[in-house]
């Protein structure tokens, strides 16, 4: 008879430390699950600059495609919560690697084709190279790119229209 | 004479109105794709696009629609009025394909024009000055019957190993069961290595990726021939690529540096070449923490002997700069080639170093082993007590049985 009521005192005993052990995993898990602050998952992000704002993590995997097959890993090495990465324009599927992996996240970067004249002074301000061609009277001629933020020399005449679009590499 | 002075009056006011002019605009996105497949359903779907302002000024721009597709597109805009407080404004343009559109298989494109108009004029007829105008192209590839594959070659040599990358598009309006392929390469025509792929399937439009990777190639010149296998259909991709750099960047340092005065960098170049390579130079860009372009250095042209390292020196005038951290970009060019390294800058008061940074493609970028092991010792511990315990219930149980 106090043997059995030891065992069933034991048993409470044990499940007890269990309930304490699951507890106390759930708890770390919670602490140490690699958070996004930013950019939310579907964001749209416009320019090139992306900031990535993360809690309880390493390194950041991002890829173009979402089998990750071609990664990209990028270290948090000096501010662990913040970094600010120079990317192309796409669609960017990513995540947070720490003590735990984060789940996949996604977002987009779309291209913006921009110009600017002044000055005989043609700059592109998009985030893409562009194709331009100049309308004038005579039709469409001279074909030029220009790379993001560079600039070109051009004949600024009346009644001709520099027109861009984006190139495709 | 008094007509002489107006039409010189005229032409200084004109020339005036047209120097000062300053076009600028934006739209985003650049291109937008669709997927057409005629023997399956109509095409109806809209596609938005902003239109942005730029320089936040008063302008009107006009709409117009070019290019193969144009009938099949319609835009509610013709001419748009943006305030200088607007610096973007949507819209949006409707695409109604019918299954007997008479499309054939692949690309068709059309193009939505924006041109910037002066704020006083709103047709783009009138237009007297040089301006500009961008557009959003509309891409609509329509689907082949069957089984259809796009497929290119990516080669990308990192870290002594060499990956390959078959990016591709299911452009068939039929699923793909299984798509693979065999990486085959050649040295001097003679075969040296295979490698097979992983295993894809792709259902119509689908994008996805093969890839391999060769873990141990020695220098040289080689051939990739990329065998793709979908369905029983097969398509193969050639491409030529080299292993080593021909040049490499040894070290950048940076001497009895004084914030304030102009640092000397230098910059060591290894060329591994057997011959001369001639008209080098070296170009450093520096970013400040928003990734703001600060610097843009160049070298002078080098010419460096075969089999033979080279100090290359870039100056820069520190007087306007401050302490901290910054990103830098450097890129050596030569013959008709470059090489391109990234670099972290400390600068302090008297100390200028290069660091090295990574943004690496990653061999292992899981980081599920951590995560497991935390579960085995979890589950682990939980195991071993109620082994534990089981052990001294049947003990216990033997006890009160005797």
């Amino acid at each position: 008879m106090k043997n059995k009521k030891k065992i069933s005192r034991t048993s409470k005993v044990v499940i007890a430390v269990q309930l304490i052990i699951v507890v106390i995993a759930f708890g770390l898990v919670l602490m140490f699950w690699p958070r996004t602050d930013y950019p939310r998952n579907g964001a749209v992000i416009h320019g090139r600059v992306v900031d990535f704002e993360i809690k309880n993590a390493d390194f950041i995997i991002i890829d173009d495609n979402p089998d990750f097959t071609s990664p990209s890993r990028i270290d948090l090495t000096d501010d662990k919560n913040k970094i600010r990465v120079m990317l192309e324009p796409g669609t960017y599927y990513w995540k947070i690697i720490g003590i735990f992996e984060g789940g996949i996240q996604k977002f987009v970067i779309p291209s913006e084709v921009g110009l600017k004249l002044n000055d005989s002074i043609l700059e592109n301000t998009g985030n893409v190279p562009v194709n331009v061609s100049k309308q004038s009277d005579s039709g469409i001629s001279g074909l030029i790119i220009i790379d993001v933020s560079m600039e070109h020399p051009v004949d600024e005449k009346e009644k001709t229209i520099y027109r861009g679009e984006e190139y495709e590499r | 004479m008094k007509g002489k002075l107006l039409l010189v009056v005229i032409s200084i006011v004109m020339l005036v109105i047209i120097t000062n002019f300053v076009g600028a605009i934006g739209i985003t996105p650049g291109r937008t794709t669709m997927d057409f497949s005629p023997n399956v359903q109509s095409l109806d779907s809209s596609a938005q696009f902003t239109v942005v302002n730029t320089d936040a000024k008063d302008m009107n721009v006009a709409f117009t629609i070019e290019g193969e597709l144009k009938d099949y597109i319609t835009l509610d805009s013709e001419v748009v009025s943006f305030s200088k407080d607007e610096k973007q404004k949507s819209f949006s343009y409707r695409v109604q394909l019918s299954e007997n559109a008479g499309l054939d298989p692949g690309l068709h494109t059309a193009d939505i024009v924006v041109v910037e108009l002066p704020e006083d004029i709103d047709n783009p007829g009138m237009v007297v000055k040089a301006t500009v105008s961008v557009v959003t192209q509309l891409y609509v590839f329509v689907l082949y019957p069957g089984k259809h594959l796009e497929a290119s070659l990516d080669i990308v040599d990192k870290d002594g190993k060499v990956y390959f990358y078959i990016p591709l598009i299911s452009r068939g309006n039929e699923t793909i069961n299984s798509v693979s392929g065999e990486i085959i390469i050649y040295e001097n025509g003679k075969k040296v290595e295979n490698f097979a792929t992983n295993d894809v399937s792709l259902e119509a439009s689908e994008k996805k990726e093969l890839t391999s990777v060769w873990t141990d190639p020695g220098e040289g010149n080689y051939k990739a021939v990329a065998e793709i296998d979908y369905d029983g259909q097969k398509e193969t991709i050639e491409k030529e690529f080299s292993i080593g750099e021909d040049l490499g960047v040894i070290g950048v340092s940076v001497d009895n540096f004084l914030l304030g005065d102009i640092a000397k960098i230098k910059i060591l170049v290894q060329n591994k070449l057997e011959r001369v390579v001639k008209e080098v130079f070296a170009n450093l860009e520096v970013f400040d923490s928003d990734l703001n372009e600060i610097e843009d250095l160049n070298s002078e042209h080098y010419e460096i002997p075969a089999k033979s390292n080279k100090e290359m020196v870039v100056y820069w005038d520190t007087e306007k700069l401050q302490e901290g951290i910054y990103d830098s970009e450097l890129r050596i060019d030569y013959d008709e080639d470059f090489i391109n390294k990234k670099f972290k800058i400390e600068v302090s008061e008297n100390s200028m170093e290069f660091k090295g940074v990574g943004f690496v493609i990653s061999e292992q970028g899981s980081g599920r082993p951590k995560f497991f092991s935390f579960l085995y010792i979890i589950i682990g511990a939980l195991v071993l007590i109620n082994l534990g315990w089981l052990v001294w219930c049947l003990r216990n149980k033997r006890k009160i049985k005797k």
